[in-house]
């Protein structure tokens, strides 16, 4: 019986203390909807800007697609980072977004499990790697870096051979874990996720005519609040460039277009 | 409203057809392979007392209250094929246990193994141990005991864990797409091809068409479950 106070009262101080706090912040609220292999980069940005900017800034991480067809479902927030033009576009199309920009470059990997020995990899038709069980990537249908990695498995003719032996990932994260266990022998990743992982060594770069260009693009919602605004310049502010050079994003040069 | 998504559904897909056929498969193989061992554990636990019954029973019950999702990292980090005891499997058997078929047979059977063990345990409980104690002065073992007495004064329970466990494989989905994943035409169940659809646009009309496949047969399976169960306490009576 005791415990059962002690129960009601540990429960109300919660809740009162949940009220305290919602109340006091009169901070703007920011709400941004990112690709799920941008995570830490916009972690550190958020970090960043929160020591200049008192504001309840939330993220929601996701493959694109998931966030494309959140935002469809009337789900809108300040800021959308896409991690292909392809959905960008799409997002954009509903009419929401006022102001879109591209951001940075990623490149794509091919990786293999940590404790495995590499062999050199020619990404040439006769290269197609020789490994057992399943190739880990993300699902094609929605997962940007599953369809640039489709797309380059096409072009490279590897397609047909490893078509029955792929493993769609739910988000790039999630192919990128399966490496890492050891579940899958190869993977095709970002470079931006592969070197974040400690688990996986890098078998080689696909050539980047081998896929789509991969740019990152940020979309920003139509009268949008001047926080809001701020963090999507801070996104391409120099302030911000060692953030992605340091996780294995290029920078966006214009003859790329 | 009602015409276009009747129509919707002859323009089934093979891709469709297949989720469809894969779960009802899925659940069937998971339902079939568990029932003994529910039988068996359940009927434990309700006649037998023996040491660390409370444990095994929290640990049968465990993926009833976790998350599927990380029952499915579980799973992964046992059977996986650097894991415990996938490891071993894989060295000595060459069988790899994770995202294939097999796998998505072991996170409904793991699922649903509480649901059904309840079931019979909360089933055998209800019948009088006068009857069975009057079969065994009559010189019959405990084994044959269980299954003329037993069995059929509480099939009507069993029948509705049973069911109870294939419903829960066929909406499987944290544990199955963690530890199976979801690979069309060998573990993309109905619910996995669901969500799959759920984020391409334009696909409206699949996903419909995919819910009311499966609403249909939920309720042919609850259906055939009333049946049987209206028939087994017929027999009883």
């Amino acid at each position: 019986m005791k415990i059962l106070i002690y129960f009601t009262w540990l429960f109300i101080a919660l809740a009162l203390s949940g009220c305290r706090t919602s109340e006091k912040k009169a901070d703007s609220e920011l709400m941004i909807f990112c690709a799920a292999g941008v995570t830490n980069v916009l972690t550190e940005i958020k970090d960043s800007f929160l020591v200049r900017n008192p504001a309840d800034i939330k993220l929601n991480f996701a493959s694109s697609g998931t966030l494309a067809r959140q935002i469809e479902q009337g789900n809108i927030p300040d800021i959308f980072i896409s991690a292909s033009k392809e959905w960008a576009d799409y997002a954009d199309s509903l009419g929401y977004f006022s102001k879109r920009k591209p951001l940075y470059r990623n490149q794509l990997v091919l990786i293999v499990p940590g404790r495995n020995e590499i062999d050199s990899v020619i990404f040439n038709p006769h290269g197609i790697p020789v490994f057992s069980g399943r190739l880990s990537m993300g699902d094609p249908s929605h997962v940007p870096a599953g369809r640039y990695a489709f797309e380059a498995l096409h072009s490279l003719g590897w397609y047909q051979s490893l078509e029955n032996r792929i493993l769609p990932a739910k988000d790039v994260r999630s192919a990128l874990m399966v490496v890492e266990m050891g579940e899958c022998e190869l993977g095709i990743v970002y470079y931006s996720d592969a070197i974040q992982s400690q688990k996986v060594k890098i078998a080689g770069f696909f050539p980047e005519s081998s896929h789509q260009p991969i740019v990152l693009y940020a979309l920003l919602v139509d009268h949008a609040d001047p926080v809001a605004e701020e963090f999507f310049d801070l996104l391409t502010d120099t302030s911000s460039d060692s953030i992605w050079l340091k996780n294995g994003f290029s920078p966006f040069n214009s003859l790329f277009q | 409203m009602s015409s276009p998504i009747f129509i919707s559904l002859f323009s089934i897909t093979a891709a469709e057809t297949s989720a469809i056929l894969l779960s009802l498969k899925i659940a069937i193989l998971s339902s079939v392979i568990s029932f003994p061992f529910a039988l068996f554990i359940g009927r434990s636990m309700a006649r037998g007392n023996f040491m660390g019954k409370s444990l095994i029973e929290g640990i049968i019950h465990l993926p009833l209250v976790m998350p599927p999702v990380t029952t499915g990292y579980i799973l992964l980090l046992l059977f996986g094929t650097q894991g415990i005891i996938g490891n071993w499997i894989y060295r000595n058997f060459g069988i790899r246990l994770a995202f294939n078929q097999a796998a998505a047979v072991i996170a409904g059977i793991v699922v649903s193994f509480p649901l059904v063990t309840r079931s019979v345990r909360t089933a055998v409980e209800m019948v009088d141990t006068r009857m069975e104690n009057a079969s065994r002065t009559l010189g019959v073992s405990p084994f044959m005991t269980f299954f003329r007495i037993t069995f059929p004064l509480a099939l009507p329970g069993i029948i509705s864990g049973v069911v109870l466990g294939f419903a829960r494989c066929l909406g499987e989905f944290g544990a199955t797409i963690t530890f199976a994943g979801n690979i069309e035409g060998e573990t993309q169940t109905i619910a996995l091809a669901v969500y799959s659809l759920m984020q391409v646009p334009g696909k409206e009309g699949a996903t419909i068409r995919l819910v009311i496949f499966s609403a249909v047969i939920s309720l042919a399976a609850m259906i055939l479950a009333e049946y049987m169960n209206k028939k087994a306490r017929k027999k009883i009576r």
